[in-house]
């Protein structure tokens, strides 16, 4: 379970300091996805980034199965993933995947065969020896997903996985991405900015305002479980993106 | 990667310049037969070629006094160039400190220093490995500590959240990264490595090319200097090559196209 409260973080000196997130606070239930929707600059990665463990708040707590680790305790509590694929291009796209394991001392061998032998499940089957440029970019998303799974930690850490996708990639994956929760399960906290992706993927949506960043509203989305690639195309799902996008919006404009 | 563009690509950069090469040493040989010059000013091609064949046990011998040298000089080079390249990055202090000596160093006039190195050091390969050091060690460390400095910071906070350590985060991001930076400085660095080797020999050698070239120019065989010249840029073209090749091996991600 993850509980962040009144989390503020500032950049800069004194005078001239930018306030990114202000009196931030949200919860994460175990077994639970939580969305993080927002304007870009909004300081979702920033949050993101705190809970991560890769930078320390200023103000608030920063609460983790009712312990309160330092950053540096936290950065191999969750599985982080970021929004570029960071795959290696001196690295074959099975070396990629099980650097993660390997970093953490998993013999090479191990390391490899365990990544192996999930590149079918993740659409990856054939590519092991490919070098990353050889890959679309919706499969260099997935196994950089793959990346972080593999680490198997039990809650997940996205930001914005299929933000730099073109359109139809990006449905396709998160179609793809839906299917394949329902199998893993586990927590996680989905960073975006569009409203379908979070209806679609989210137990819980969070929406941030820009500068300061905060949280403006939550809303519970109540579509059943498992969730299918087209979960977000009935009516309910309609009414709940509808308003979220009014969210967002309303958000934006009072910056 | 289809041949046929490989293959173009290949004619075009060896035959353009063995052509261009070609006119110009035709245009000498003319003006030199035309002119009536005194050899001993400047020789034609064919005398130079003719007169290098017949002194071909001389040069040979040389060379490999100097190719020794410039093996064990650039060498010697490398290992520190990369040493002190990740010192640079792993300690600020470290940065400030050597940064402007580094680049001090550039402006020493070396000839006028490589006499001073053999008054220290005798008339040994050490000083000759100096001078050596002095023409190519400061782009490498520039070339590798620029490459080192490149990794950013989403690259680095991915390798955190796996718990890398600092040593880790070298030698499986860093360090690749920054080949291709450490290649640039080291072809640049097997340019001047010869030429190095030749400084050093001047100030004060028995043997070498750099001794051959002085002895032919003060006995009037221009013809030689130019033979042991064209000696020099084989060699040094040969060391450039040599890393070009290496790159090529270590680092044929480089070579690849990025998207598909």
């Amino acid at each position: 379970m993850l509980e962040v409260e009144g989390v503020g973080k500032r950049y800069g000196s004194e005078e001239r300091a930018v306030v990114a997130l202000e009196d931030v606070s949200l919860t994460v239930a175990d077994g639970e996805f939580a969305a993080l929707v927002g304007p870009s600059g909004c300081g979702k990665t920033t949050l993101l980034n705190l809970i991560a463990g890769l930078d320390d708040a200023d103000q608030g707590r920063i609460v983790v199965d009712g312990q309160t680790p330092a950053p540096e305790d936290r950065l191999m509590r969750f599985g982080y993933m970021p929004q570029q694929d960071m795959l290696f291009p001196w690295r074959t796209v099975l070396e990629n995947v099980s650097l993660g394991l390997e970093v953490q001392g998993v013999p090479k061998r191990e390391a490899r065969d365990r990544a192996a032998e999930l590149f079918p499940q993740f659409g990856l089957g054939g590519f092991e020896q490919r070098r990353p440029h050889e890959l679309s970019g919706g499969m260099r998303q997935r196994a950089s997903f793959l990346r972080t799974y593999l680490l198997g930690r039990p809650f997940l850490l996205l930001d914005e996985p299929f933000g730099a996708l073109d359109a139809i990639t990006r449905a396709q994956l998160q179609g793809w991405f839906a299917e394949t929760w329902n199998r893993i399960g586990g927590s996680a906290l989905l960073v975006t900015h569009d409203p379908h992706e979070a209806v679609a993927l989210s137990d819980r949506v969070y929406v941030m305002s820009p500068r300061p960043g905060r949280i403006t509203n939550v809303l519970e989305v109540d579509l059943p479980r498992p969730r299918t690639a087209r979960a977000a195309e009935t009516e309910a799902a309609h009414r709940l993106i509808d308003a979220l996008r009014h969210e967002t919006e309303s958000a934006g404009v009072s910056a | 990667m289809n041949g046929r563009p490989l293959q173009r690509e290949l004619i075009v950069s060896v035959a353009a310049p063995i052509g261009l090469v070609l006119v110009v040493l035709f245009g000498w040989q003319a003006y030199v037969w035309l002119s009536g010059i005194r050899p001993q000013t400047l020789p034609g091609p064919i005398r130079i070629v003719r007169e290098s064949v017949e002194s071909a046990g001389a040069i040979w011998e040389h060379s490999l006094v100097t190719m020794s040298e410039v093996a064990a000089g650039f060498a010697i080079s490398i290992v520190c160039a990369l040493a002190l390249g990740l010192l640079l990055d792993m300690s600020a202090t470290v940065r400030r400190a050597v940064y402007p000596l580094i680049v001090a160093s550039q402006a020493v006039p070396i000839p006028v220093v490589a006499p001073l190195m053999i008054v220290w050091f005798g008339f040994g390969v050490t000083p000759k490995i100096i001078v050596i050091g002095l023409f190519t060690f400061v782009p490498i460390v520039l070339g590798f500590a620029a490459g080192l400095a490149a990794t950013e910071r989403p690259t680095t906070d991915l390798m955190r959240t796996f718990g890398a350590s600092r040593w880790q985060m070298y030698r499986y991001v860093k360090i690749p990264a920054a080949l291709p930076d450490l290649f640039t400085g080291l072809r640049i660095a097997a340019i001047y490595a010869v030429l190095g080797a030749i400084f050093g020999e001047l100030a004060g050698a028995t043997d070498g090319l750099g001794i051959f070239l002085e002895q032919s120019r003060l006995s009037f065989r221009t013809d030689l200097v130019f033979g042991a010249i064209f000696v020099v840029t084989i060699m040094s073209y040969a060391l450039f090559l040599a890393v070009v090749l290496l790159e090529r091996r270590v680092i044929p991600w480089r070579f690849q196209r990025r998207e598909p």
